[in-house]
């Protein structure tokens, strides 16, 4: 394509979207509503996605070393337990150590069970590469000698990773879905947009554009009418995210655990959305035009 | 320049709108297509611009075979061919510059070169004080006018028109044949089609009568109405 009509396209089209004001506010509005929907359902995905992974990172298999294991024998299980498929780390955590952790959290009246009255365990805590291996980690691990036990949470993991799973899933579909009534929104509003204009088209057929030459001022214009249509609800979703992560985020900072910063979500969500709505509103024209393009 | 042998065209409804068509016109001609609403002769116009296509026979306009090309094609027929309509077809949203001016951008046209040809288009057809209007300010007549500037201003071979004085009274009629008459002086093909009976008595060219689908009459020289039929309507008084 000359650089010619590349340029006469792209004023045409800005020049349509000016001329065509009120059918353009409508397909424009519509628009904006859809991507409101849309960034809302992703932002939430978003932070589903980070929050169920920072719980899951946060699983870990403890063992519980038999009481009387010699030093010895505990660097040849920490070995042991270094070499089971998909362990990441271990580290160690002696009776005493733990029974310190038990006072820091459930006060000094714990102190009691000091030295040889302590009945904790040595403890070695295992952190999986992938959090879903760490129920095979812990079976693994409770065969080896010298350890008395190894826990993950048991069914409370598994019931944790299937919930986290299936939220993700839910709402990945969910966000499809709305793309999907996105789509069809925004191309029926463009059609309406364009069957105001199939005069402007079978006049272009008659003095002899190709249909690419008669598509590309809609589709440019369809990409306008995102891009425009996203501004509003880009803005909206912006400081709305703003103002909750100040309200939640320092909430659930107390229990571990954090929602993305705005930085970190405000930016790609921005980025996906305005993509989202020009390719939509440039696909939407394109359907919407074929069939006035038929001789 | 134009040929067409043996056309038929029915409709999907089984109207058959043409039948047996054959007839030549030659580079320079200016022909009237005359003949009641519903004969064919907007079928007939609509088949030269490759708008519909024929159920059979053969059409050539311009070295173009119509019933063999394929649809990209189409657009390289229609800008050799200019084509002008009752109701006009302009963009309200374009002024009559951009209205003229886009017939030459689809084509790559430079903005220098659609500036000087507009120009001189709407020079030839006394619209230059009216450039920058949009089609709504402008009185039918000028909007034909203003038509008529965009189909010519590719200078194309062949000019077609349908009806293109059947919204103007007679006085602006008379402009735009006086205008559709120095076009095709200056060597371009004029194919009219028309109800109006005094334009083809004053102004006398070939004359191609369409009656149910066929060619009933192609006299040079011709009459809207045929010496016979005018000599029945005259015995009748």
């Amino acid at each position: 394509m000359k650089w010619i009509t590349i340029k006469r396209h792209l004023r045409d089209s800005l020049r349509s979207l000016k001329r065509n004001g009120w059918m353009a506010f409508a397909a424009i509005s519509g628009v904006a509503v859809t991507i409101l929907l849309v960034g809302i359902s992703l932002a939430l995905v978003f932070n589903v996605t980070k929050l169920s992974r920072d719980v899951e990172n946060d699983v870990r298999v403890q063992v519980l070393v038999e009481p009387k294991t010699t030093s010895k024998q505990k660097d040849t299980l920490k070995s042991e337990l270094k070499e089971i498929a998909g362990v990441k780390t271990v580290s160690y955590s002696s009776k005493a150590n733990e029974l310190k952790k038990v006072v820091s959290q459930y006060g000094n009246s714990f102190k009691m069970f000091g030295g040889d009255d302590n009945p904790l365990n040595d403890v070695f805590t295992l952190k999986a590469k992938d959090p879903q291996a760490t129920v095979k980690i812990a079976k693994k691990a409770a065969k080896i000698k010298h350890v008395a036990k190894a826990s993950y949470g048991g069914d409370q993991a598994r019931k944790l990773f299937r919930t986290m799973d299936s939220v993700r899933n839910w709402g990945v579909a969910f966000s499809v879905l709305l793309l999907i009534v996105a789509i069809f929104l925004i191309a029926n509003t463009i059609r309406i947009t364009i069957l105001s204009r199939r005069n402007e088209i079978e006049i272009m057929r008659l003095v002899g554009a190709t249909r690419w030459y008669i598509r590309w001022p809609f589709i440019l214009e369809g990409a306008w009418t995102g891009l425009l249509g996203a501004i509003v609800p880009l803005i909206i979703i912006d400081f709305g995210y703003a103002s909750v992560y100040h309200a939640v985020g320092r909430q659930l900072a107390t229990s571990g655990y954090s929602l993305m910063t705005t930085s970190q979500l405000v930016w790609p969500l921005n980025l996906t959305l305005i993509l989202i709505a020009m390719l939509i509103g440039a696909f939407g024209a394109a359907i919407s035009m074929r069939r006035f393009l038929k001789v | 320049m134009l040929k067409l042998l043996n056309v038929e065209k029915q409709y999907p409804n089984g109207v058959s709108a043409l039948k047996n068509i054959t007839l030549t016109v030659e580079q320079g001609e200016f022909v009237y297509l005359v003949g009641q609403s519903g004969a064919g002769k907007s079928t007939l116009i609509k088949l030269l611009y490759r708008e519909l296509i024929p159920t059979k026979g053969f059409i050539q306009i311009n070295d173009f075979d119509l019933r063999q090309m394929k649809e990209r094609q189409v657009p390289q027929l229609r800008r050799t061919l200019g084509v002008v309509f009752q109701d006009f077809k302009l963009l309200p949203k374009m002024t009559v510059a951009e209205n003229i001016g886009y017939a030459l951008q689809v084509i790559g046209k430079s903005d220098t070169e659609i500036e000087t040809a507009v120009e001189q288009v709407l020079e030839e057809v006394g619209l230059a004080e009216q450039a920058t209007h949009f089609p709504d300010e402008l009185s039918g007549g000028q909007q034909q006018r203003v038509a008529i500037a965009r189909a010519i201003v590719n200078r194309p071979k062949v000019l077609i028109a349908d009806e293109p004085t059947g919204n103007l009274d007679p006085q602006t009629t008379q402009g735009i044949m006086e205008i559709l008459q120095r076009i095709n002086d200056s060597g371009t093909t004029i194919i009219m089609a028309t109800h109006n009976q005094q334009i083809v008595d004053e102004l006398p060219h070939r004359v191609i009568e369409i009656a149910d689908g066929q060619i009933v009459r192609d006299e040079q020289g011709g009459q809207y109405t045929h010496e016979v039929d005018n000599d029945k309507k005259t015995s009748a008084r």
